[in-house]
């Protein structure tokens, strides 16, 4: 019994270092995400936006519809 | 390869000639298969003309006089070894260099020892937790440098970055406008967090891999004859691991020494860039923005011969091991 309750507290130990790891790892790209879809003026606001509340696509339009980032994808 | 191969194919109608007796020598009996030379020379033409010819070019760029003139046509004038005179007593040569070899050893070091205990962790996960360890480490992973060192950027702005946001809340103080780029000090401390972020997962795969080829018998043999986790670490594990390891980290070595996207879009993000140069980025300066191709040739001849020599060093350290 004991050494069961000791192996699960390692399990969950373990556990939570995997989460960790996986939110270090992680983080940047969904830092990239969230910022991809945030307009300028919240991005450049004092309190940082950990979620994209105020999501829009209007960075992703701008990108689609510019001449030079379509050319780069077509090179 | 090639030479190995005409050497065999002049020795073996020699052989035959002489009439060595049948079955002593097998390969004079066979003739030298050429299939697997044919078959092997588009590979070394293509390595030859793609990584082969530079190389030259480099060497031979390296001991001339080849600057923005030589460029637009005027014929460059060897000078012997006068580049790597004037490289090797440049002071700045040898700050540059120091500076590259500390946030080589800072970031190999980490991403060794972060690395092999991710990989030992994920050996012990469960079947969902280890998946999503894998899905994160990938992304990591399959984040360019470029794009990975602007986003880190955001994370770490002076104005608008998250960093300084939860330390002016955890601390109390105002952190708000703190530049982390312009101290050469933590501006490296934050190269050094982007690079190994960006090699870790590298290494907890292929250790990961390693892991699963540990046998399974060998270490339960162990436990039952009472080692600990550690000792079945240090005795069966890590020796079995250790040709993949000595390969990882020289790899890590040849990388984070001659590491050039990070540096230079930090260093265009915000920071000195004479104060922050590694050797890389100061090849790049030196050659392109001065235009200055000679010593620029000559610093880059230095730096494959250093890691020619780290390499050389762990590969024999290796043999020995093995041999032993």
């Amino acid at each position: 019994m004991n050494s069961r309750a000791r192996r699960s507290s390692r399990r969950a130990l373990l556990n939570v270092a995997a989460l960790f790891v996986i939110v270090c790892s992680v983080f940047p790209v969904y830092w990239m995400l969230n910022t991809s879809l945030l307009p300028a003026s919240v991005i450049k606001s004092s309190t940082p936006h950990l979620w994209p509340d105020q999501a829009t696509l209007r960075n992703y339009r701008s990108a689609i519809s510019d001449e030079a980032f379509i050319a780069a994808l077509r090179n | 390869m090639t030479d190995s191969a005409t050497a065999e194919s002049h020795l073996d109608p020699a052989r035959v000639a002489a009439g060595s007796s049948p079955g002593r020598d097998r390969r004079s009996r066979r003739p030298v298969p050429k299939v697997p030379f044919l078959l092997l020379a588009p590979a070394v033409v293509m390595l030859a003309v793609f990584i082969g010819w530079p190389l030259v070019q480099l060497v031979i760029m390296s001991f001339q006089k080849f600057g923005r003139a030589q460029i637009f046509g005027a014929s460059p004038e060897f000078i012997g070894l006068g580049n790597y005179l004037d490289v090797l007593t440049d002071p700045q040569f040898w700050t540059v260099l120091g500076r590259s070899v500390a946030l080589c050893l800072v970031c190999v070091t980490a991403t060794m020892v972060l690395g092999v205990l991710i990989a030992v962790m994920m050996k012990n996960l469960g079947r969902t937790m280890r998946m999503a360890l894998s899905i994160a480490l990938l992304l990591a992973w399959a984040m360019p440098a470029l794009t990975a060192t602007i986003v880190w950027g955001w994370i770490f702005d002076t104005q608008y970055g998250l960093v300084n946001f939860f330390l002016t809340k955890v601390t109390g103080d105002d952190w708000t406008g703190h530049s982390w780029l312009i101290d050469p000090v933590s501006f490296f401390a934050v190269a050094a967090i982007i690079i190994t972020w960006g090699a870790v997962p590298f290494v907890v795969f292929s250790v990961y891999a390693a892991l699963t080829q540990v046998s399974e018998e060998v270490l339960e043999a162990a436990s039952l004859d009472g080692a600990g986790g550690l000792r079945r670490f240090r005795y069966i594990v890590f020796p079995s691991l250790r040709p993949i390891l000595v390969v990882l980290l020289i790899l890590q070595i040849i990388w984070d020494l001659r590491v050039f996207a990070q540096i230079y879009a930090l260093q265009t993000i915000g920071g000195v860039r004479a104060e922050t140069n590694t050797i890389g980025v100061y090849i790049y300066s030196v050659s392109m923005a001065s235009g200055d191709l000679g010593s620029g040739g000559a610093i880059a001849v230095i730096l494959v011969v250093i890691l020619l020599l780290i390499s050389a060093y762990y590969v024999r350290t290796m043999l020995t091991q093995e041999d032993s």
